[in-house]
Formats: C-alpha cells, sequence, structure tokens
C-alpha cells in the first residue's frame, strides 16, 4: 500500500545539521533562539529533542524548514544538508517544492492546525495535489488509504467530516496523514502529544512507532517530556539555552546521564515503586535570552558549578563513542 | 446553506427584514412596469397633493406622483449603497490581506495611511471627496466607497493577522503551501464571515451616506429619483405637505433597519462560538 521513495543507502545520513543559529530581532536586542545547533540523524532513525520550554527546541525544527517566522526571526548562519544538499542556501521556491513533499511538519495543537471550513479528507489530499498533481480523486483514494494507514475507523466517511466534528486524537491522525501523504523521508513532529490527554498520546506514540516501521519514514521528535522520547528514539539531544548540552543514544543517555542539566530532568519525574515525598527540581527559571552572559548557561541553576563556569562556556565533547556532553566537568581529560 | 435558512427561519425580525430587503430588490429590477406614473414629467397643476386613490402617496413640490419616484429611485439607492460597499470592500480586502499576512512595513504604511483616513469622520471624508471629484451619483458612489475603505481594512486585516499567527498557516507552509494558496484557499474563506457582516451593515450606512450626498445636492442630480434627493426636495414643505419627505423618509430607514437586522443576524448565524 505504501511504496517508498527510491531509496538510498540505508546506512546514509538523512539530515545533518551543522552549527545552526537562528536568531530572532526584539526591542532589547538580538535573541539567539537557537545558538550553534548540530544535529545528525541516518535515514529511518528517530531522532528526539528535549528540553524545557523557550530551550530553541520548536525553533531548531523550524529553522530546519527554513519556517523561521519573520520578518524578526532569522537564520543566521550554519548548514542544514538533507540528502547532501544544503537547505539554508536554497531558494524559497525549491524550498516550497521540498516543505510537505520531502520534509513534513505536524504541529502540537491538531485543534488549531486543520482549517475549519475544509473536509479533512480535502486538506489531506491538498499538498498531493500540488506537490504530485494528483487530480480531485486520486487525492481522495489517497486521502482514504492515508487515514487507514494512521488508525482513523471507516476512513471513507471521515473524509467528509469536518475538523470540528473530529476529536483531539482524530485530529493528530489526521494531521499525521496530511505529513505523510507525500511520503517525506523525514517528519518534525513538534510535541505531537503535548495536547492530548494521557492515553490518546499513548495511541499517537505508538502510531508514530508503527508508521515509522512501515514507511521507513524518519522522525524528530520535540518534546519536553523525557519519557516520551524514551518509548520512541533510537538518538537524544537535550537542549538548554538555544544549545544542545547533551547528545546520546536513548539507553546511553537514560543509563549514563553526564550533564547536571540531564540528571536534573531525570530527577525531576515521579517513578512508579519508588517512594519519595518531594520530586527534586532543578532550582531557578530558564536564564533571560536577552543576557546569557559568557558562562555557561546553565551555571547559575547547576549543583556543581564553579567560577571558571561562570566565565566561560564549555565545549561539546564526546566522553565515550557517541556521547558528547557540554560541561566543564567532562573536560578534564582533554 | 440548508442550516443557514434553517436558522433564518427561527429569527422572526430578521425574517421580516429578509422580505423587506426582498421587496425593495424587486422594486429596484421591475420598477419601471410598476410605477403607475412617469417619475420625471413635472404636473404643475397637481403640486403637493396629498394621498388619494390617484397618487396613493400623493404627489411632490412639482405634481409627480411620489410613489412612482419611490419605486425607481431605490433603483439609484441601492446603485449607491451597495456598489460603495462593493468598491470600499474589494479595495479593503486587499490592503487588509496584504496588510495582515505580511506585516512590517507594508502594515505600517497602509494602515498609517488607514488611520489618517479614520481621522476625518466618515461622511466628512465622502464629503471631501466628492468635491474634489465633482457632483453626481457615480462620484457620490465612488466617494463613499473609499471612505469605507479604512473600515473593511482594519477588519480584514485583524482577522488575517489572527489567522496568521495560527497553526493553520503555519501547518500549512509545512506543507509545501506558498503564500497566495494559503491566502485564496485558506485565509479568505475563514475572513469571510466576518467581512459579510461588516459589509451587510455597510450597506446601511452607504446608503445613509449617499441620501445625505443627495440631500445636500452633491449626489444624484434632480430631476433623478433618489430618496435623498426627494428627502431634500420635500424639506421646505415639511409643514404644509409633510407626506413629501415622509415618504422617502420612512422608505430609507426601513431599508437602513433591514440591513442592519440582517447583519445582525448573519454574524449570530456565521459565528462559530454560538453555535
Amino acid at each position: 500500500m505504501y511504496v517508498e521513495k527510491p531509496q538510498h543507502n540505508e546506512n546514509d545520513t538523512l539530515l545533518c545539521v551543522r552549527n545552526l543559529k537562528t536568531h530572532i530581532r526584539s526591542d532589547a536586542g538580538e535573541i539567539r533562539v537557537v545558538d550553534g545547533v548540530d544535529l545528525q540523524m541516518k535515514r529511518g532513525e528517530t531522532v528526539g529533542i528535549v528540553g524545557e520550554s523557550g530551550c530553541g527546541k520548536s525553533m531548531t525544527g523550524l529553522s530546519i524548514l527554513r519556517l523561521v517566522p519573520g520578518p524578526h526571526g532569522r537564520i543566521v548562519s550554519g548548514e542544514i544538508l538533507f540528502n547532501g544538499q544544503d537547505l539554508a542556501s536554497l531558494d524559497e521556491k525549491e524550498m516550497v517544492r521540498l516543505r510537505g513533499n520531502e520534509i513534513a511538519m505536524v504541529f502540537q495543537d491538531p485543534m488549531t492546525s486543520l482549517d475549519p471550513l475544509f473536509a479533512v479528507g480535502d486538506q489531506i489530499g491538498e499538498s498531493m495535489r500540488f506537490h504530485q498533481k494528483l487530480s480531485r480523486k486520486e487525492a481522495r483514494n489517497r486521502a482514504i488509504e492515508l487515514l487507514k494507514l494512521v488508525g482513523v475507523p471507516s476512513p471513507e466517511l471521515r473524509i467528509k467530516d469536518r475538523p470540528d466534528q473530529l476529536s483531539g486524537g482524530l485530529r493528530q491522525r489526521v494531521m499525521l496523514a496530511s505529513a505523510l501523504s507525500c511520503k517525506p523521508s523525514l517528519v518534525i513532529a513538534d510535541e505531537p502529544t503535548t495536547a492530548l490527554d494521557v492515553t490518546i498520546q499513548a495511541q499517537i506514540l505508538e502510531l508514530i512507532k508503527q508508521l515509522r516501521e512501515e514507511t521507513g519514514t524518519s522522525f524528530i521528535l520535540i518534546s519536553h517530556d523525557l519519557g516520551v522520547i524514551a518509548e520512541n528514539c533510537q538518538h537524544v539531544s537535550v537542549m538548554y539555552a538555544g544549545k544542545i548540552v547533551e547528545s546520546a543514544d536513548v539507553r546511553e543517555l537514560f543509563d549514563n546521564p553526564l550533564h547536571p542539566y540531564t540528571t536534573g530532568l531525570m530527577e525531576s519525574i515521579p517513578r512508579i515503586g519508588v517512594r519519595k515525598d518531594r520530586l527534586e527540581a532543578i532550582p531557578g527559571i530558564v536564564p533571560n535570552p536577552l543576557d546569557l552572559g559568557e558562562g555557561c548557561a546553565f551555571s547559575p541553576r547547576c549543583s556543581c558549578s564553579e567560577e571558571h563556569c561562570e566565565q566561560k562556556a564549555p565545549p561539546l565533547v564526546e566522553v565515550c563513542p557517541g556521547h558528547e556532553v557540554r560541561c566543564w566537568k567532562y573536560c578534564n581529560h582533554l | 446553506m440548508h442550516n443557514m435558512l434553517k436558522e433564518l427561519r427561527r429569527d422572526k425580525l430578521a425574517v421580516i427584514a429578509l422580505v423587506l430587503l426582498g421587496v425593495i430588490f424587486l422594486m429596484a429590477i421591475v420598477g419601471p412596469y410598476l410605477a403607475p406614473f412617469d417619475p420625471i414629467t413635472q404636473n404643475l397643476h397637481e403640486r403637493r397633493l396629498g394621498p388619494s386613490l390617484v397618487h396613493w402617496l400623493g404627489t411632490d413640490e412639482f405634481g409627480r406622483d411620489i410613489l412612482s419616484r419611490l419605486i425607481l429611485g431605490s433603483r439609484n439607492t441601492l446603485f449607491i449603497g451597495f456598489l460603495s460597499v462593493a468598491i470600499g470592500l474589494s479595495i479593503g480586502c486587499v490592503l487588509g490581506v496584504i496588510a495582515g499576512y505580511y506585516g512590517g512595513f507594508a502594515d505600517s504604511c497602509i494602515m498609517r495611511a488607514m488611520d489618517l483616513m479614520l481621522a476625518y469622520p466618515y461622511f466628512l471624508l465622502a464629503l471631501l471627496i466628492v468635491a474634489t471629484l465633482g457632483p453626481g451619483m457615480t462620484n457620490s458612489t465612488i466617494a463613499i466607497g473609499i471612505a469605507s475603505v479604512p473600515t473593511y481594512s482594519r477588519v480584514v486585516r485583524s482577522s488575517v493577522m489572527a489567522l496568521k499567527g495560527s497553526l493553520l498557516v503555519k501547518a500549512e507552509e509545512a506543507l509545501g503551501a506558498t503564500d497566495w494558496r494559503i491566502i485564496i484557499l485558506h485565509v479568505a474563506p475563514n475572513v469571510f464571515a466576518p467581512v459579510i457582516v461588516v459589509a451587510t451593515l455597510g450597506v446601511a450606512s452607504a446608503v445613509l451616506g449617499g441620501a445625505a450626498l443627495g440631500f445636500l445636492g452633491l449626489g444624484a442630480q434632480p430631476p433623478t429619483p433618489e430618496w435623498g434627493v426627494m428627502l431634500s426636495g420635500g424639506r421646505s414643505y415639511l409643514i404644509d405637505a409633510p407626506h413629501i419627505a415622509l415618504a422617502p423618509g420612512i422608505a430609507l430607514a426601513l431599508l437602513v433597519v433591514s440591513c442592519n437586522l440582517f447583519g445582525d443576524t448573519l454574524r449570530d448565524i456565521l459565528d462559530p462560538k454560538l453555535k
């Protein structure tokens, strides 16, 4: 049912982001929302980006699609190599051809990301009619197939429904269907389950996992929820104040978290079976992005912060193969 | 559409308004066949006659049948009302969409220009434009149309801005839709509801504006039958022969009230929050 696009080599790199910097101009000055992010993912892999609100994870996703909200936001520097092609240097026309066709994005709130005036079938079909020049009827048939793929019951009837006739979970399935409609090789899912209740969350996550296996589509999963990431991703990057502070395979990261921020995040999750009166919270709040200073952005909240942490920002170092961390604690052996 | 009719029927006032509007429209369309007398030929022997079986609404200061003039005048009055709204709406929509969707410099330029226009009272602005263009029905239509541009552009802009910031547009962009595609396919239908409500209410004020310009002698020129002009002609005889001014006045009031009522109902129907 689902035909893959010409398959490249199994193990080749699908996306490689190097030193991506996205800034937003504000009255108070330039905000470095994404500050030198590196990201690499193989075809068919799912990569997670975790972090608190405002750490720049959504902006990273939007930057990859070159959808940073203008006129104040812009990509300042960096490379976004997708299938070996640098997206940062493409013109807008080529980007339009690529969006939805090669890279698609699913947003947080399925309540507002569908047009209330259109039947969902038409909305799923829209990008296929646009990118692949399908006829109305072909698009309709494909929409039914896609709805079946994302597990919507009786899709023949559902395609005529308007979004307000669907539940939140169904709407997010519709969003996934329209994201997958042109068989993109990468789907960026920005908090795809945050607006849904817990049981539906689990269903959608299970669906994403299943879609990845069935279609070979790669996913970038952006979330603030470590649990979501743990379930679904092979590789995780933890973001803080626009920078990646730790990046590792999912098992390695959960077994052996190194950065004080990552350990802090883990300790703030309740665990079944462990009796604890209070959860550990990370003291303080996300720093004001306008005055980050010279040092490590996490140092004001860090329990092991030392004097030099506040003076100089640490580099990202590879502690063991595939496990990188940005903290002075692990720079000793250098 | 079916639902709309059903909801319309529930609202008694709206039905009355709709029927009245229908009658006025019908009058405008088949007026020449309906009017019992020629609306322009004067008959000075029958000046200022009260209502009678021959002249149902009496005759005016030049002996012309008021009913005939009212029927044929409806065409001119509606012409001014609807055409000026069409002018204002089309310019206002284009400006509003550009300002709201693209924002930034374009937005500032357009909206400051609109603010400048809004600084003048609506009618004063229309008066100013008609003074520049010269009196006449077409010119007064254009003048009222232009004077109403800021109203429409502001409504369109704010709706477009709200949409532009929504995930809907972001999601469409992420699916590879171009700006124009988004504007035509998704923004336009979504701003249609608030705009059409403002436009229906706008017809009422445009009709009044046109009549007012006609009253001042800047709109339709005598002997053209137009309700504002008729009102102005009857002004001198308000005490001796009040029916001359009363008939077009009541007609005008009914038209304006119907437009407003219909606009209100339309707003209730089109507002998804009230469903």
